[in-house]
């Protein structure tokens, strides 16, 4: 076969879904992989031109990336393809997860992605492991965007479309039905409990009782089952935005990894997971304690006159990176500078 | 010149001249697939199309948020493009070294982490940039985007490098302005190479050493010109500026980025950390990124101040957030970032600058 649009050659291995197929090519030009995604009926087009319009929005580490869109006459057939980066990896639902920090790290990278799907108006409607990937460097990646929607604009259906398991209670149902960014949160949710091989029922979702999460995976992360079970809520207003969702299983993965630097003209100390409170005090003046519980460095107690950036200090405020704290309104009066590390997630 | 409104690979459509480097054009284009703005690079006449489409492949297989990402490569007529992720701002030279005259601890350290995630990135895709410096690092207004960009362009001096060492022994002794250019951020294992040496990610971490000195203190780690291969020769020790660990509040944090990049500047290239290793200390570093603004002394008292910003508000400061080598006058230009604060927000760090 000749190159496809002069430059992508077809390498022969390929992948079926269920409207078209994936071809898999070298990329002559920048001598890579790209797949080459196309469907077989005419009628199925539009499918492709969604996803196509899907992808142009986005631009996410987490989503797989639209490089080129060809056309080109093949035994005599008008033949078009999305070309795609291609993604060296496994589909989620080949792989084993249990409740530990990878399936964590994991769950955070799917809640990013959607977070940033829904960011640029896109709903997806086909949240499932087998759509989701984990490349060679371990970073997940999102695709098959053949049934994606503009929020707000084409979102209302009348056939039920999606995966039944992943998919949300509201969209089923016999009328026209609209639906929300919603519909992805519960997939997600879904999705993260097939990955610990609880797989969905197929039918309509039910109510889950409230614990139950926890109680089926006692190896979870409260925090991490009381997100899930609230993504699962049968009322979509219920369910909590993916980029909060996101936040909160990000912010649990850097818990205790936080350092933050006290420095008083005589000394600096630290604080951090095997140090978590400092005591301070100045002359008669005032004196306070800060304590990292995990997640923030707070006051904790207090007496005298203490201020931080100038103002009044109470307990429980939590300290912000680069602040000065002011022990005694008048002179002999204490300055402390307090500085916060910043750990990322590593992925 | 490429005339803008022409259309290239029936996609790409040419928005405005940006500038020229030493080896390449580039352009400013609109791609009309996505209706996104990308940069369009084409290499000037006497550059090998070969080696530029080299430098593509190279670049197109790193993913990361730190490095510019490389979309797309073409050939149309006789010449080559390469399509880019578009920066909107400028390079990390225009945006630090011609207007602060060193920066402080916090906008270092913070810069510092960004270029090694980008670099660590690159390396485990097995791609060394090999021309690391302040010119080939694309920053925004207010540093939220920090991309390395140019991997892979150091393959277009090879051909110019392999002829200087055939000529010359080395490159130390080069003449040409591409060569000079480079030196004060050359690792030692690429200055002395001989014909056939491979060079590798280690000479990045050396770079980046050099890069993070001129950029803290204002000046190169090993001088200029023909003195750099022999002061890096003779292992001169750095000579960190005073100033760097003269306030209580940044003396910390300055200490701990010396250290690491003392690490990045050994001779040895196996004792150097690798870019992973850098990303974990600077994560370890305890300092704060907030956008950085410029404006002017309008108050000096006895140790507290007050500043005019750009935009008209007014800032106090103490003496012991301000950093660098220049004592602040009333009318001096400064540089700071603005923190909550009664009555007036509070300026930290704050650096005067030339
Ligand atoms: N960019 C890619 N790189 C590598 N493999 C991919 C890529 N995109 C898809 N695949 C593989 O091809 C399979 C089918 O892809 P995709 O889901 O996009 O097709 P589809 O026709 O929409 O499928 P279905 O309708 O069954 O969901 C995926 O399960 C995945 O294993
Ligand atoms: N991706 C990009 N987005 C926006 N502007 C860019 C991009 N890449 C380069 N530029 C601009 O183009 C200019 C020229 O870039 P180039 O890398 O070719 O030259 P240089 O780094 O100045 O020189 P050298 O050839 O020594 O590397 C840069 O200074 C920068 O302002
Ligand atoms: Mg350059």
């Amino acid at each position: 076969m000749p190159l496809i649009a002069n430059r992508y050659e077809p390498t022969g291995n390929a992948s079926w879904g269920g409207m078209g197929e994936l071809n898999e090519c070298e990329d002559r030009n920048l001598s890579r992989k790209v797949m080459l995604k196309r469907v077989f009926k005419p009628s199925d087009l539009p499918r492709l031109l969604d996803e196509q319009k899907a992808l142009i929005r986005l631009r996410s580490k987490h989503v797989v990336q639209l490089l080129d869109v060809v056309s080109f006459k093949w035994n005599n057939q008008d033949i078009r393809c999305l070309v795609l980066e291609h993604i060296q990896g496994t589909d989620l639902d080949k792989l084993n997860f249990k409740a530990d920090e990878d399936y964590q790290k994991t769950l955070w990278q799917i809640a990013t992605g959607i977070s940033e799907i829904h960011a640029a108006g896109v709903i997806h409607r086909d949240i499932k492991p087998q759509n989701i990937r984990r490349d060679q460097n371990g970073i997940i990646k999102i695709f098959d965007f053949g049934l994606a929607r503009e929020a707000g604009k084409d979102d209302k259906t009348k056939s039920i479309t999606g995966t039944i398991g992943y998919m949300a209670p509201e969209l089923f149902g016999t009328k026209t039905i609209s639906f929300t960014a919603a519909i992805d949160t519960f997939s997600f949710a879904r999705t993260a409990l097939a990955l610990l091989g609880v797989q969905p029922h197929n039918e309509k979702p039910k109510a889950i009782v409230a614990g139950s999460v926890i109680a089926a995976q006692p190896g979870l992360n409260a925090e991490v089952a009381r997100t899930l079970e609230a993504c699962l809520d049968m009322s979509p207003a219920a369910r909590p935005p993916m980029f909060e969702v996101a936040k909160l299983l990000g912010r649990d993965l850097l818990r205790d990894k936080h350092r933050a630097r006290v420095g008083t003209q005589k000394q600096a100390y630290e604080l951090n997971a095997s140090k978590r409170t400092v005591n301070l005090t100045f002359k008669n003046q005032g004196s306070l304690s800060i304590r990292y519980d995990g997640y923030d460095f707070k006051i904790t107690a207090l007496t005298g006159n203490v201020y931080v950036n100038n103002t009044k200090a109470s307990v429980g405020m939590t300290m912000l990176s680069a602040c000065v704290i002011t022990i005694g309104s008048a002179a002999p009066r204490a300055f402390v500078t307090f500085d916060i590390s910043n750990p990322e997630v590593m992925a | 010149m490429i005339a803008p409104g022409t259309q290239l690979a029936s996609r790409y459509e040419i928005v405005s001249y940006i500038a020229s480097g030493g080896m390449q054009d580039v352009y400013k284009a609109n791609d009309s697939l996505t209706g996104e703005v990308v940069a369009l690079k084409t290499p000037q006449a006497g550059q090998t199309n070969k080696r530029f489409k080299q430098s593509a492949i190279l670049s197109a297989r790193i993913s990361n948020y730190n490095v510019a990402k490389t979309f797309d490569y073409f050939e149309e007529g006789n010449a080559c493009y390469l399509i880019e992720e578009y920066v909107d701002g400028t390079t990390l030279e225009a945006a630090t070294l011609d207007v602060i005259p060193q920066i402080d601890p916090h906008l270092a350290a913070y810069l510092m982490l960004r270029i090694a995630k980008g670099l660590a990135a690159s390396h485990q895709a097995q791609v060394a940039h090999r021309d690391l410096k302040p010119s080939n690092i694309l920053v925004d207004s207010n540093f939220s985007a920090v991309k390395i960009t140019d991997f892979g362009i150091a393959t277009l001096a090879d051909e110019l490098f392999e002829e200087i060492i055939a000529k010359n022994g080395d490159l130390t002794r080069s003449t040409s302005g591409t060569v000079k250019g480079a030196l004060p951020y050359m690792a030692p294992e690429m200055m002395f190479r001989k014909p056939g040496d491979l060079v590798g990610c280690e000479a990045d971490i050396w770079s980046l050493g050099a890069l993070m000195f001129r950029l803290m203190t204002g000046a190169y780690p090993f001088g200029e010109g023909m003195m750099v291969p022999v002061n890096v020769e003779k292992r001169q020790p750095l000579s960190w500026p005073r100033f760097l660990t003269g306030k209580a509040q940044y003396t910390p944090l300055s200490n701990s980025i010396i250290g690491i990049v003392e690490k990045c500047l050994v001779y040895d290239k196996a004792q150097r950390p690798v870019a992973l290793d850098v990303v974990r200390s600077c994560e370890e570093l305890c300092f704060h990124f907030a956008p950085r603004e410029f404006g002017v002394v309008s108050e000096v008292k006895w140790s507290t101040g007050f500043v005019t910003s750009s935009r008209g508000a007014k800032i106090f400061y103490h003496n012991d957030s301000l950093y660098g080598a220049a004592p602040a006058k009333v009318g001096s230009k400064v540089v700071f970032s603005a923190h909550n604060g009664t009555p007036f927000p509070r300026a930290h760090p704050i650096v005067v600058c030339p």
